[in-house]
């Protein structure tokens, strides 16, 4: 079971690392093939921006699993200054674990609840008419990436693993 | 009892002094009086909830009640019918089509309805053009070169760009910065007041093309309006009525004023001659309407066509 | 009163250690129960919020900032400004100020500087008896130089929350930021002469010059970065955004083929880095762009104005209540979530007081110098800390006496003398 996990997260980490590369460098080069042909061919492009919106939202969403990842979300570190007790702070850990997970699931809910309108109502982009729930998909996509690898610590933070 | 519903209304244009937000002002004041404070209209203004796409997906969904808005194509493409180009000539042909009996009315009710929005009437603004800086164009030859801003919504930028123009899509909030460092020369398809308001110190020229009447719309939520009982719904749709019937007869004044305010402030308002407008709604309709045919099928553009009247 | 209630449980679980999105989302949590938020409501907000072409400036300007570290723009440009200020013990404090500033010009955070300029300075500056304790503390507090010098995601960000135009806040720190980098090399001067003098400078001028002009020539490619950034944002070519893309595609050459230090290997995990550092930021932005449209929709920044205006009397002291206000929330929170969360609060009031929101956001930035370098939640200090090797214990001496003698100072200067920062926006026509 555990070798079988992790060789799956290595897959998500592998998957996520290329569509991180691949959308960031083509919002890059879009959005300067849109200067050029605004500038020096004198004719704009239109749309190009829905493409450019629906790259980054994957982009941003699949970065912040990627912290989700390796742990290294933004955090205050003022526990380990306030309590020197090692049982204590592997007790707050695993609380501030268990308490993200429950907020991870509600964001789950939520992100759900914008994809499922976006699949059900069919809202579309003015220039390409590209479905919206494309791009809305990728919140439900970090929200499910969160409650699990939130499982996983807490998994962890329980058997008293250190990492 | 007072304070027994809240209803939010809202715009995604428009600040408190314009007139879609007085308009607003006296439409909660209204409903509060009639209902002796029992329904109680809490009004936002353009851009306090969030932009135009998100405030209509909270509209649709039942978040926001109540909105004064422009057409919208996201949830119905059919809804481009409403930008279609020379749609109506003049001022009385406008006002005519677009009342509560009119034919606009009567094509755009249906699909306001399958959205789930309760639809009250139009809320009409005036003829749009182009303005400029530096330069202006009244013919497709002219206007060779001349970058405006649009906004992306189909079919504007095509009919811009049929009448010579090159459209450049920028977000309303950088369109002043654009104009100002010259990466546009100027503004399209909006009535004069917003060119003036927003932009006025920047730009030389309005050109009235009149190439779209633009028009908002007087809307709420179907699941909302359903929570209200027969008394309520009809306070709400008479406050509704007295705004419209306001605004059909203030509309064109409207205009006027700030047509004359553009003047007063250094800006050359220029009405082109029959010939010159003549030639593009030639050109437009030649090129646009087969577009637009293709988008919102041709039952509702055989509509367009019986009704639309020849250039005078 | 929900209000109330949802910004202390988002401190509450932060001080617990909370990461600051999961915080944000109990405060969005607590804010829907509070005040009956159906649910629907909630990611409609949050997606489109995020789902902005302006905020797209905000990955690429942190990827140029880890591709010049990785392509060898960021070196040529440190060893420039070397030569350029001298290399004495004075001069390679005074260099490191201002190579973080003209790194400030083409980076948009703080943290990509004390990346790539702390990795290259502080081995050399302790050769020239500066401690490392004293040395990152200092890297901390200039590395926001980054910031304050546009282009800017703090601007950005700032701009996009509260509406105001991106290149009127980015001009609005540039005098804040010069006025710091002063006061810094001022200080660096002083400590140098307190602990045991400057070092002769072992450079004739003919040497030097010769040397000026041989980095100089080095660095070229890289120093045309900010002027291709800023002239075209400012010369009406392109918005900050494509300014932001254009920065990474240029990058991405030069490293390759200019100076041939980037590789594919490392191109890729500049762009990796990128993602992680925006994903982390942008959805904290959702959900505290969630809890912000629940505020004005229950019509809290009207009351808290109301409430101040009948507090206090005077423009001055409200001003000076946000100061210290912004001081104790930079403590705890980070940047991101100090702007997202009391931008939309505190700009009504500024404006009802007669603040410009473009002023307000040169506050805010200098606000931020301070927060990022003062723990609990303090990053820039806690990375600077990385890189030099060094323990909390070493370098909080040195970082309080550079908040209290340089950022503070600047901080109150640019809060109570609005040309500083208005100066430059008017002069380029976006303010009255
Ligand atoms: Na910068
Ligand atoms: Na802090």
């Amino acid at each position: 079971m555990v070798p079988f996990l992790s060789r799956l997260d290595q897959l998500l980490g592998f998957v996520l690392k290329a569509v991180v590369v691949l959308t960031g460098l083509a919002v890059a080069v879009m959005l300067v093939v849109g200067i050029f042909f605004r500038s020096a061919l004198e004719h704009p492009v239109f749309g190009l921006e829905e493409i450019v919106l629906f790259s980054v939202m994957w982009f941003y969403m699949c970065g912040a699993v990627l912290a989700s990842r390796e742990r290294s979300h933004l955090a205050a570190d003022f526990m380990s200054v306030m309590v020197s007790d090692p049982r204590k702070l592997r007790i707050i850990g695993t609380v501030t674990t268990a308490i993200s997970l429950v907020l991870a699931i509600f964001f789950t809910a939520w992100a759900w609840s914008l994809v499922s309108w976006g699949i059900e109502r069919g809202q579309s982009t003015p220039v390409f008419s590209l479905p919206m729930w494309v791009s809305q998909a990728s919140l439900l996509f970090a929200a499910v990436c969160f409650v699990l690898y939130l499982a996983r610590d807490l998994v962890r933070d329980l058997s008293g693993k250190e990492y | 009892a007072a304070g027994e519903h809240r209803l939010v209304l809202t715009s995604e244009a428009g600040d408190r002094e314009s007139p879609v937000g007085k308009a607003m002002t006296t439409w909660a004041e209204k409903i509060g009086e009639k209902s002796d404070g029992r329904i109680r209209v809490d009004v936002f203004f353009q851009g306090e909830l969030g932009g135009q796409q998100e405030l209509f997906d909270q509209f649709v969904r039942g978040n926001v009640d109540m909105m004064i808005t422009w057409p919208q194509t996201s949830y119905d493409q059919r809804m481009s019918v409403m930008f279609t180009p020379y749609l109506v000539m003049g001022w009385d042909d406008a006002i005519e089509s677009y009342a509560e009996d009119g034919w606009v009315s009567e094509v755009v009710q249906p699909i306001y309805n399958d959205m789930g929005l309760h639809y009250f009437g139009p809320f009409p603004e005036g003829f749009g053009g182009i303005a400029t800086k530096g330069a202006y164009a009244t013919s497709f030859e002219d206007a060779q070169g001349m970058k405006v801003r649009s906004q992306p919504i189909f079919p504007l930028p095509q009919t811009v760009q049929a009448m010579g123009f090159q459209a450049v899509p920028i977000d309303w909030s950088e369109v002043y910065t654009s104009i100002q460092t010259g990466v546009v020369d100027g503004d399209s398809s909006n009535v004069i007041y917003w060119d003036v308001e927003y932009f006025g110190d920047q730009l030389d020229y309005f050109v009235q093309s009149s190439h779209n009447f633009s028009t908002f719309y007087l809307l709420m939520n179907e699941g909302s309006w359903s929570n209200l009982d027969e008394e309520d719904q009809g306070i709400l749709s008479d406050a509704a009525s007295e705004v419209i019937t306001t605004q059909f007869q203030a509309a064109r004044a409207e205009d006027e004023k700030w047509i004359k305010t553009a003047q007063e402030r250094g800006m050359e308002y220029i009405v082109p001659t029959a010939e010159q407008k003549g030639a593009w709604v030639e050109r437009v309709r030649a090129e646009v309407w087969p577009q637009i045919e293709e988008v919102v099928g041709t039952e509702i553009m055989d509509k367009v066509r019986a009704n639309a009247s020849t250039p005078e | 009163m929900g209000a109330v209630y949802a910004i202390l449980a988002v401190v509450a679980l932060m001080m617990l250690g909370v990461p600051v999105v999961f915080s944000f989302a109990a405060m969005t949590l607590v804010l829907s129960l509070a005040y009956d938020v159906d649910i629907s409501s909630l990611m409609t907000t949050g997606f489109w919020s995020v789902n902005s072409i302006i905020l797209t400036a905000l990955p690429l300007f942190v990827m140029t900032g880890y591709l010049m570290q990785s392509g060898g723009l960021a070196r040529r440009l440190v060893e420039f400004v070397e030569t350029l200020v001298g290399r004495s013990r004075t001069g390679m404090g005074t260099s490191m100020v201002v190579a973080c500033g003209v790194f400030g010009a083409i980076s948009g955070t703080g943290s990509a500087a004390v990346a790539s300029i702390g990795s290259i300075m502080i081995d050399p500056m302790e050769k020239h008896g500066y401690s490392r304790g004293y040395t990152s503390a200092l890297l901390g507090i200039s590395s926001l130089l980054g910031l304050l010098i546009p282009p800017s995601i703090t601007m950005i960000l700032f701009a996009v929350v509260t509406k105001q135009s991106v290149a009127a806040c980015f001009l609005a720190t540039i005098g804040p930021g010069i006025l710091l980098m002063i006061v810094l090399s001022v200080l660096n001067a002083l400590h140098v002469r307190r602990t045991g003098g400057n070092s002769k400078d072992v450079m004739s001028w003919a040497v030097r010059a010769r040397a000026i002009g041989s980095d100089g020539w080095k660095a070229a490619p890289a120093l045309l970065l900010p002027v291709l950034i800023l002239g075209g944002i400012y010369g009406g070519i392109f918005t900050p955004t494509e300014a932001a893309a254009l920065s990474v595609v240029y990058a991405i050459p030069v490293g390759f083929f200019v100076y041939r230090e980037l590789t594919l290997k490392s191109l890729f995990s500049a762009v990796v880095e990128a993602a992680t550092t925006t994903g982390v930021i942008m959805i904290i932005l959702v959900f505290s762009f969630v809890a912000s449209r629940i505020f004005t929709f229950e019509r809290v920044p009207q009351a808290l104005t109301d409430l101040l205006l009948g507090t206090f009397e005077s423009p001055i002291l409200i001003l000076l209540l946000v100061n210290v206000f912004l001081i104790l929330l930079g403590m705890i929170m980070d940047d991101v979530s100090v702007i997202a969360i009391i931008s939309p609060l505190v700009v009504p009031v500024m404006q009802s007081i007669g603040v410009d929101p473009v002023h307000f956001a040169a506050i805010i930035g200098t606000s931020v110098v301070i927060g990022a370098n003062s723990p609990p939640m303090a990053p820039i200090l806690f990375m600077a800390c990385r890189v030099g090797k060094v323990g909390m214990k070493d370098v909080i001496r040195p970082a309080l006496f550079f908040m209290t003698f340089a950022a503070l100072p600047v901080m109150l200067v640019t809060t109570y003398w609005p040309d500083l920062s208005l100066f430059l926006p008017r002069a380029a026509g976006y303010l009255p």
